[in-house]
């Protein structure tokens, strides 16, 4: 990705021009040419860079659909485990995996909090009146024994004597509300996304900043540093660091950042080495200004739209990684959720109650997709040539 | 090119020796005992000799290294007790390479077809049924992806078996057990190509260079498959090596999943019983596979990209 | 290690479902069709004919030298010198028969010196002889000081050979270890206190499994402190009534029937060979064994609801309590305080946790669990929670949230009115436990008040945890300590004062260390009524002090498959359903 970011366009360094042009006085110029000149006046107002982008980014209809998206995720986040009648740590024992159940919907049959069961008919009187429809009698054989089976929709509510409670997205098996449980683990996903990008962003861009701009020796340490640092796989560095600190959301942030600042400031390096030597720098350093001048002012602008686009494709890869580390075992500390971790105990029960994953799976594609679609859109809008890419 | 050889693989070394070292801190630091659970202490005095718990950190530290680099990474304690690690090791290695060189070669073509012909089709259906399939493949979890496939082709429909046939000799019932492992690894890396593919194939289409070749009279399919593919082609193996390390990585979750006894369960199952040992000595060899491939991708950019090779290095463009 | 052997060959039977808790409603109406069952399975039995092949599933395949195994599901093709078989012809009982040994194992002078008669035409699958000098090889080795073996315990824990212990820690000789070779077929073994015969062989005679000597010479290391044996196909033999002809590490292993060896040709065996498929998720099993692949398969807590009337369904008894170690001795103030303890147990709400947790587990209101047999299985004995010494105990520790609440403001005012925080290890990636430890945080800080008490919860591997607890630095940590189901005396004594490895809790009390000794080596060994007594002391100590807070005993239940018919309707103490006689009654 960083390769082709690099190519992004220059503002034109219009302004030193400009006033060289000014304070010639205007009898020392000569026509070159009698006639005049039908060229087209400039109409409209000069457009910044950041008001141009935001213009491309506009017309970007799926990107600003994704940017909703993410603001609706976070806001759902922060605010749906307050608002929530349920906390993400109440328990309800007695209401253990219970489907689904959401108050209008129920009405026609989806999300009714009920679940198809295959039982003895002996046992449906323990079910009672919960037993909503029979949908298959058979009879099955064992050992030359005939056994009546039946097929029963029993509604899980009724039985366990929740008939009051909504769980519009079921609970897990002691009875928490998966919903409150979601946001909350969205949370602390997200909180970890943002968290590593932010701290990888800066440092990424010190790093890159100080070994592209001054190059040399200071700039071959750095990066044989950074290549040895790179050379470790995440996945080696992820274990053995949480085997070590144990899991929880700091040692998360932690092995995330590790590593994950070098391709930042691969990239910045590339656009220092890029920008560093162009005229309007060398001008305004023929000018007398500062390196911290030129380094901030002058050259890392133009970076600004490949950092903000790849620190949003690493917010979604930061959340996958954490939910992978939550599959071998190394998820956060109960009864803390995190999406990982509410993915990867609803995959050993996947078959038996699978909305324990559909949510959290849910959850994760669609801030996949809508952080993919920002991205390409953040992209496209800081670097036209890209579009569509 | 000898001496950016030379450099790269100079590189490597350093890399290693700090995944050894941290891996020498690691296991000293992390809480546990050697003897495992319920060991008497007559066993825990004997243990803690035998693994030289006895001796000073420094010194700990060299015997360390220096078996490290003989390969000799110990016996395993709680998971395979009294095996020596570099056999389980080398055991389980070829099942899963197997696996997932077969899972490359599926990957590749694949991915490389739906991303050509994405970026061909661009914005047809073609390009949007491959788009949803790509978003569906980096947003589901290998996890979930892996056992509802098993759900589904093993349990509800009876198509293929659930586990991976162990027979020694290749039958069709074996590779019909394998297809859905295969898959499954597969899964990431399609999308992964495709996507790239995409991208790079659609820049190179509005070059100016494919101006100049339809300029000079060739048609577009000849200026699309000598020009533009094979431009695109040139920072594909960036992606495709290092997929080899991520398809390892896949290996843990999809191997626990449909009964594999290679490497990436042993990972798993070593990480969940506590086997520091078992678990440091195939983080080296992911690591080793990590840095090969690295290698390789320099290497081979060497190779594919003369530029490279006369400029001594690849990150200054 | 035995302990973990017993864990494995979790033990119940029909009769005591009754006192397992609500959860295990409907006894009744299983046994009948299955007690139908073994009518129409005996007919089936001379229609099949096909091979016999039982498709078992593990979830480790760690190791196959009896030394150092730790898991021991179906260790079918290792030999001992007894025995233990489901009696077919007295109906549901448990049966010593000698396996290797040429008769059942005497004692001449009441236990302390035991003599061992071994069949003569004893063969190695390789085809080497196997005779007294390989056992006697075996057990010097077994407690061999440089090996190290995990499982050396099988010398020294209930039943002592004399020196042994010494000699592992290498203060003395082989030649004053109490094993004597008299001559190729015979042993005598020396006891440092007299052992019953029941313990005997239960321990040495049935745990201590045979090595080959060559092979283990081969396999052993340049300074003999390691060897390779039993790590894979070539270097594990055969003696026993299965062979090990295939093994693919986590991948599966296949044993066949022996023809030669002594049980087969008693007819004990009727199998032809079994499988075990090493599967790691629960939800690949179920869908495996309904689909008609597996024989067996383990009831989850969610499977539970549907089968639990399912013909196939076999209910099982641990002699194991699982539930939580409490620190007396915590450097954290509270912990110390007795009331707290107590509160603590009297909170804890086991009963909740079982039903709608672990739903097939039966809540566990005491220490000595209800798989615990006392007296002799063969000639008559009793559950011991069925005493009503153990009744008493069951009574007096009752779950109580309301004498927690008065017993936590007593503690709590002693504290200075200050807020407590405690935590609680439990382990990883152990989904049950996980739930197990956010039930207790929510119950006791909605019990106590959240604003006097907090619960942490920390995550360990399990080796770690039970690390911390011999160091004492935890306040209170998940955990087991495993019993012997015939003598839980003997396994009493990881709380007594001089056990070197204990977990620490503060708990010391000499009048429950005279117990623990009188009741296994001193002078009430063979006074089972006087045994009873103690065992209920003993554990009224423990629970007094509330160094273990009792939660649950996992009782699994397993499913056969209709084609599997099972030598015992009942599960048998020590050997379950015992897997070795298991029969194929249809294709």
């Amino acid at each position: 990705m960083s390769k082709k970011l690099q190519k992004l366009e220059v503002p034109e360094p219009l302004d030193a021009e400009k006033i060289s042009q000014e304070s010639i006085p205007a009898e020392m110029f000569e026509s070159v040419s009698e006639q005049t000149i039908f060229d087209q006046n400039i109409e409209g107002e000069a457009i910044g860079f950041f008001k141009d982008a935001y213009l491309r980014f506009k017309k970007n209809e799926a990107a600003i659909c994704a940017g909703w998206i993410i603001l609706f995720v976070v806001l759902m986040a922060i605010f749906a485990p307050m608002l929530s009648p349920y906390h993400f740590r109440e328990q309800h024992t007695k209401f253990g995996t219970l489907p689904p159940r959401i108050p209008i919907l129920e009405n026609i049959g989806i999300a009714d909090g009920c679940t198809k069961m295959d039982l003895f008919e002996a046992d449906l009187v323990d079910f009672g009146d919960a037993v909503k429809k029979i949908e298959k009698e058979y009879i099955w054989n064992y050992k030359g024994k005939e056994i009546k089976k039946v097929i029963a929709v029993i509604d899980m509510y009724e039985y366990v004597g929740a008939k009051d409670h909504y769980f519009i997205f079921g609970t897990d098996n002691i009875g928490r509300d998966l919903f409150v449980r979601l946001w909350r683990g969205t949370r602390i996903s997200l909180l970890i996304g943002f968290v590593s990008v932010l701290i990888n962003c800066c440092i990424g861009v010190t790093y890159g900043a100080i070994s592209g701009y001054y190059g040399g020796k200071v700039d071959m340490i750095m990066q044989r540093f950074a290549e040895i640092l790179g050379g470790i796989p995440f996945l080696v560095m992820s274990i053995l660091f949480i085997m070590v600190l144990g899991a929880g959301v700091s040692s998360f942030i932690l092995v995330l950042i590790i590593t994950g600042w070098i391709g930042m400031s691969r990239m910045i390096r590339a656009q220092f080495y890029r920008y560093k030597d162009y005229e309007y720098v060398m001008a305004s350093r023929t000018m007398g200004a500062k390196d911290s001048a030129l380094i901030f002012r002058h050259i890392l602008p133009n970076a600004i739209g490949p950092i903000i686009t790849q620190a949003t494709f690493a917010v979604p890869s930061a959340i996958f990684s954490e939910s992978f580390l939550s599959y071998l075992g190394l998820g956060i500390q109960a009864p803390e959720p995190s999406i990982g971790v509410l993915l990867a105990e609803g995959q050993r029960v996947l078959t038996s109650s699978p909305h324990l994953t559909l949510f959290p799976a849910l959850v994760v594609s669609v801030l996949m997709l809508a952080f993919n679609m920002f991205g390409n859109g953040l992209r496209d809008a800081f670097d036209p040539k890209m579009r569509g890419l | 090119m000898l001496r950016y050889i030379a450099k790269r693989v100079f590189a490597m070394v350093l890399t290693l020796f700090i995944i050894i070292s941290l891996s020498f801190f690691a296991i000293r630091l992390i809480p546990g005992d050697v003897a495992g659970e319920n060991a008497a202490p007559e066993i825990k005095a004997a243990m803690e000799a035998r693994y030289h718990l006895d001796k000073s950190l420094g010194e700990q530290y060299g015997i360390f290294i220096k078996n490290f680099l003989s390969f000799d990474f110990g016996e395993s304690m709680t998971l395979y007790p009294r095996r020596p690690v570099f056999t389980i090791i080398k055991d389980k290695i070829p099942l899963t390479l197997m696996l997932n060189i077969f899972s490359l070669i599926l990957t590749v073509p694949i991915g490389l077809i739906c991303g050509v012909a994405a970026a061909l089709k661009k914005n047809t259906l073609i390009d949007h049924v491959i788009s949803a399939m790509v978003v569906f493949n980096v947003s589901v979890p290998a996890f979930v992806f892996a056992s509802l496939l098993q759900y589904i082709f093993s349990y509800k429909l009876d198509w293929f078996p659930f586990l991976l046939n162990l027979d020694p000799h290749f039958s069709f019932s074996k590779f019909a057990s394998m297809i859905l492992p295969i898959l499954a690894l597969s899964f990431g890396g399609i999308a992964t190509i495709t996507r790239y593919m995409r991208a790079e194939l659609f820049e190179a289409l509005n070059s100016e260079y494919m101006l100049l070749s339809k300029s000079k009279g060739l048609s577009k399919v000849q200026s699309t498959v000598r020009h533009a593919i094979r431009n695109s082609f040139i920072p594909l193996c960036n992606v495709i090596i290092p997929m080899f390390m991520s398809l390892l990585g896949g290996s843990m979750v999809v191997e626990n999943i449909f009964g594999i006894p290679g490497i990436g369960s042993l990972t798993a199952a070593s990480i969940q019983t506590s086997d520091y040992y078992l678990t440091i000595a195939v983080l080296f060899f992911y690591s080793i596979i990590g840095l090969l491939s690295m290698l390789l991708v320099d290497l081979s950019y060497g190779i594919v990209d003369p530029r490279i090779r006369i400029g001594g290095g690849k990150s200054r463009e | 290690m035995k302990k973990q052997k017993l864990l494995a060959l979790a033990t119940a039977t029909i009769l005591l479902l009754s006192a397992c808790g609500q959860n295990n409603t409907g006894p009744g109406t299983t046994s009948n069709p299955t007690s139908d069952n073994s009518v129409s399975s005996s007919q089936n039995e001379k229609e099949y004919t096909g091979v016999k092949e039982y498709r078992s599933w593990t979830t480790s395949m760690s190791t196959f030298n009896p030394q150092m195994y730790t898991n021991s599901k179906s260790f079918a093709n290792l030999g001992s010198f007894v025995a233990m078989v489901a009696d077919k012809d007295g109906g549901n009982t448990l049966q010593f028969v000698p396996h290797h040994a040429a008769e059942l194992p005497t004692t001449d002078d009441n236990g302390t010196t035991w003599h061992i008669k071994l069949r003569e035409d004893l063969k190695w699958s390789d085809g080497t002889p196997l005779n007294a000098k390989t056992y006697e090889y075996t057990m010097k080795m077994l407690i061999d000081p440089k090996l190290v073996n995990k499982n050396a315990t099988y010398m020294f824990d209930t039943c002592i050979v004399k020196n042994a212990k010494e000699y592992f820690s290498g203060q003395c000789q082989w030649e004053d270890v109490g094993v004597k070779l008299i001559n190729d077929y015979e042993l005598e073994i020396t006891m440092q206190y007299p052992a019953t015969q029941l313990d005997f062989y239960t321990t040495i005679c049935s745990l201590i499994w045979p090595v080959q000597e060559e092979l283990y010479e081969k396999c052993m290391n340049a300074d003999r402190t390691s060897t390779t044996y039993g790590t894979s196909l070539e270097t594990t033999p055969s003696a026993g009534p299965f062979i090990l002809t295939e093994w693919i590490t986590d991948g599966h292993d296949k044993f066949v029937r022996d023809d030669n060896d002594p049980l087969v040709k008693e007819g004990y065996v009727k199998m032809d060979s079994m499988t075990r498929r090493y599967i790691s998720q629960n939800a690949t099993r179920a869908e495996m064994f309904f689909k008609g692949e597996l024989d067996n398969h383990s009831l989850t807590g969610d499977d539970y609801i549907k089968y639990k009337n399912d013909p196939r369904s076999h209910n099982t008894i641990s002699p194991n309590v699982w539930g939580y170690f409490v620190n007396g001795a915590s450097k954290n103030k509270i912990m110390q305080n007795k009331d707290f303890r107590n509160a603590l147990y009297f909170a804890t709400p086991r009963e909740r946790i079982c039903e709608d947790v672990y739903k097939l587990y039966p809540a566990a209101p005491y220490i000595v669990a209800s798989g615990i047999y006392v007296g002799d299985p063969i000639s008559g004995g009793e559950y011991f929670r069925d005493t009503k010494e153990a009744k008493a105990n069951t009574e007096k520790y009752a779950t109580n949230p309301e004498k927690a609440k008065e017993l936590f403001d007593k503690a709590y005012e002693a504290n200075g009115n200050t807020p407590v925080s405690i935590e609680y290890i439990y382990f990883e990636g152990q989904e049950d436990q996980k739930r197990q430890a956010e039930i207790l945080q929510e119950t006791f800080e909605n019990l106590f008040g959240k604003d006097r008490f907090t619960m942490k919860l920390r995550a360990m591997p399990p080796s770690s945890a039970y690390d911390v607890y011999r160091s004492g630095d935890y306040d209170m940590g998940l955990g087991v300590r495993l019993a012997n189901v015939f003598n839980p005396w003997a396994t009493m004594n990881v709380w007594t004062s001089s056990y070197a490895d204990k977990y620490i809790t503060g708990f010391q009390s000499d009048e429950f260390d005279k117990l623990q000794f009188d009741c296994v080596y001193g002078d009430m060994v063979n006074d089972v009524e006087a045994k009873i007594k103690a065992l209920a002391r003993m554990e009224d100590l423990l629970l007094d002090y509330g160094c273990f807070v009792p939660v649950m005993q996992n009782d699994n239940t397993i499913m056969y498959s209709d084609r599997i018919s099972l030598p015992t309707e009942q599960y048998l103490p020590m050997i379950g359903y015992s897997e070795k006689q298991y029969d194929i009654t249809a294709p």
